[in-house]
């Protein structure tokens, strides 16, 4: 076989003897004057047609033989859910964070969706000052004011290492903001309807706050049962939410990790209290007539029921992890059952009063899945071997003529063999074999050569084994078209017009961070 | 029995009013305030869970009798009461209609035998309830208040529904 567009004279019948002695090369060597004095010419063995049955083909794919990793260069595991989890523990776990980690519970990239997930909710707390200001003179400045305490106060602890597993710490942060924003955004545009219901009670409360006894009792009325709302209801499902989204089916894992981190956080609400405080004093100095102690101060006796109700939020958060995936009246239904015979006579689903019972504990508003592990993808593949042009005699193929007998006798078929061995290894790659013949003849006649001399050199590949059932090899038939009466037409030029892919796969590096920063 | 009211509940509207929530919480019979509730949702409980719960929540009903129990039980309900507290006395019907929703209801399966039994001890005691006063603050119904006979406690029906029959024997009742 020689290249395409190489020009191939018919051979005379004595070079072709002379072929048949001593081999193409010989004869190439006389045509060009140089095989003079050169020694005994080798011929290389003939190629021919590889007997049947084909051989064997390989498997559709080779698994991959390097190990999935993060861009970290974290060694990583899948879970069946397609969630990618850390298999070792981090070489550089650059974060702050408390000792007593279990480092499958860091998400892959540990480091940068860190960085991440920390300057996103460095921002969230500038909004939260700002939403703050912006309200102020309005009754729900004051839940505004202290939840912007809570959060700077948490990111301080973050920033000092105070909890096991930062990340999750920051990702609550993320949801809680949504949660509070979405509500807050739909009742000032009065799209009630669109209010989760524990809001609804908690702004309509804050907006008929006034009381007769006081500036700080009015501000009271406003301020719990937002903190209500906020408590008992959007905290236990934004952590049963984050657990659910990032973490639930690394083996291994459970909500009761976390649990030390929950109530860490014990400190975070007496600093917002001891923040807030002198802002309520200043706004109102109404004294309580029985006691002499101020309003404010009482007041936060309520606010802040810490231990009762950051307890209730963690078996709230346990029992609706417990039975995420069921319906929205299963979940209620379940955690209603849970907390009413755990404590008959609290009331832990009520804001302002109010029994919030059309809550959508499965639901985190603006929560989505992570981004699934990469799959394993298919190395490029390997060049293939140079394409070209095989010449055939004139009128060949002859009824059952095996390609070597069609093929001029100075055509190489060694270079088929090694395509046919190519396409073992890849997949999806598209052969074009165009047929052609030289203008003697018939029209017809030269078409049918033409397509029979295509359809020759794809039997020729099946028979060395080419994969043709992964790989495409079409036969076309170009007949005459374009050719005249010399021998350059008749041939089969074999073009690799894709290469497809290899079949080796790979584990590409994942570069995954969790929804909440993932743009 | 007359207009007069119940010295406990003077007792009660009285600390309300001064919000004093210790001594709220402490009129307060913790045990018949919460069965209901907690036999309701034992019911809906698998009955694997049935036991270890059952064991908790009793535990934690009589705990607050003991004033060892969760902090602040009354919750936000205390701080709603400071401000303009009411208790409306009931007629017999308005009595009835509050036992029948302070009375628990037939216990599930898988529930152990000791807290059956106390269950039951507390489904005959809430039959002895004597009066019933329906708990306003402001213009908000808050509650069902229960006297028990020979106690000087009450039984806290919490969203005692509004109850036709349970005619207003009195207006306001002031200390």
């Amino acid at each position: 076989m020689t290249t395409a567009g190489a020009h191939a004279p018919e051979t005379p019948p004595a070079l072709l003897r002379l072929q048949a002695l001593a081999g193409n090369r010989a004869v190439a060597g006389l045509l060009a004057g140089t095989a003079a004095g050169a020694g005994v010419v080798q011929r290389k063995p003939p190629v021919t047609t590889p007997a049947f049955p084909p051989r064997p083909l390989p498997p559709a794919a080779y698994p991959p033989q390097n190990r999935p990793l993060d861009t970290e260069g974290n060694l990583i595991l899948i879970t069946r859910g397609g969630r990618p989890y850390l298999a070792e523990r981090p070489a550089s776990l650059a974060f702050p964070h408390a000792a007593g980690a279990d480092f499958r519970l860091f998400p892959v990239n540990p480091n940068r969706t860190y960085q991440r997930l920390r300057a996103h909710c460095g921002q969230l707390l500038i909004q939260q000052r700002q939403l703050a200001t912006r309200l102020k003179g309005d009754m729900r400045y004051w839940f505004a004011r202290v939840y912007s305490f809570v959060t700077q106060y948490t990111l301080e602890d973050v920033d000092a290492g105070k909890y096991q597993y930062p990340h999750m710490k920051l990702q609550q942060i993320v949801h809680f903001h949504e949660t509070y924003q979405r509500n807050l955004e739909a009742w000032e545009a009065g799209q009630r309807a669109k209010v989760e219901s524990n809001w609804q009670a908690a702004f309509a409360a804050a907006d008929d706050a006034d009381s007769i006894l006081g500036a700080s009792k009015s501000i009271g009325n406003a301020l719990l049962p937002s903190m209500e709302a906020h408590i008992r209801l959007d905290l236990p499902r934004a952590i049963a939410a984050a657990y659910q989204l990032h973490y639930v089916d690394i083996p291994g894992a459970s909500l009761d990790a976390f649990q030390r981190d929950f109530y860490a956080m014990g400190a975070v609400f007496e600093r917002s209290q001891a923040a807030l405080a002198p802002e309520i004093d200043a706004a109102g100095t109404d004294l309580n007539p029985v006691n002499w102690e101020t309003l404010g101060d009482i007041g936060f006796v309520f606010l802040f029921l810490i231990d009762t109700e950051r307890q209730m939020a963690w078996e709230k958060a346990t029992a609706v992890a417990r039975a995420w995936g069921v319906s929205r009246a299963g979940i209620e239904r379940a955690l209603r059952a849970d907390m009413g015979a755990r404590h008959p006579n609290l009331e832990p689903f009520e804001v302002a009063g109010k029994d919030i019972t059309d809550y959508d504990w499965g639901n985190q508003p603006g929560a989505r899945p992570d981004p699934r592990a990469p799959g394993r993808t298919y190395e490029p593949a390997p060049e293939p071997p140079k394409s070209g042009t095989l010449y055939f005699r004139l009128d060949r193929p002859r009824g059952g003529e095996a390609l070597e007998h069609a093929a001029r006798r100075d055509q190489d078929l060694q270079p088929l063999l090694a395509l046919a061995e190519w396409t073992r290894g890849v997949r999806g790659a598209s052969i074009w074999l165009l047929g052609r013949a030289s203008s003697e003849g018939t029209e017809v006649l030269n078409q049918n050569l033409a397509l029979a001399r295509a359809e020759l050199v794809r039997f020729f590949l099946w028979r060395a084994g080419a994969d043709l059932d992964r790989n495409t090899v079409r036969t076309i038939a170009l007949g005459e078209l374009g050719a005249q009466a010399i021998p350059e037409h008749r041939c089969v030029s074999i073009l690799v017009v894709d290469r497809g892919q290899s079949k080796q796969q790979v584990f590409p590096a994942t570069a995954n961070l969790p929804s909440e920063v993932n743009p | 029995m007359g207009d007069a009211l119940h010295p406990t509940v003077v007792a009660f509207l009285a600390a309300a009013e001064a919000g004093d929530v210790d001594r709220l919480e402490e009129l307060i019979d913790w045990p018949t305030s919460g069965v209901a509730r907690f036999v309701a949702s034992l019911r809906e409980l698998p009955e694997r869970r049935r036991p270890e719960l059952a064991r908790q929540g009793l535990a934690e009903m009589f705990a607050l009798a003991a004033g060892s129990g969760p902090d602040r039980p009354l919750g936000s309900l205390a701080m709603r009461l400071t401000e303009d507290p009411m208790a409306v006395r009931l007629d017999r019907s308005g009595v009835e209609a509050l036992i029948q929703a302070a009375r628990p209801g037939p216990l599930p399966a898988a529930i152990p035998d000791d807290i059956a039994q106390a269950v039951d001890r507390l489904r005959r005691r809430i039959d002895t309830i004597e009066e019933a006063y329906r708990l306003s603050a402001g213009k908000r119904k808050e509650a069902g208040l229960g006297v028990l006979s020979g106690a000087n406690h009450l039984t806290l029906v919490r969203r005692f529904p509004a109850h036709p029959a349970g005619r207003a024997v009195t207006t306001r009742l002031s200390r």
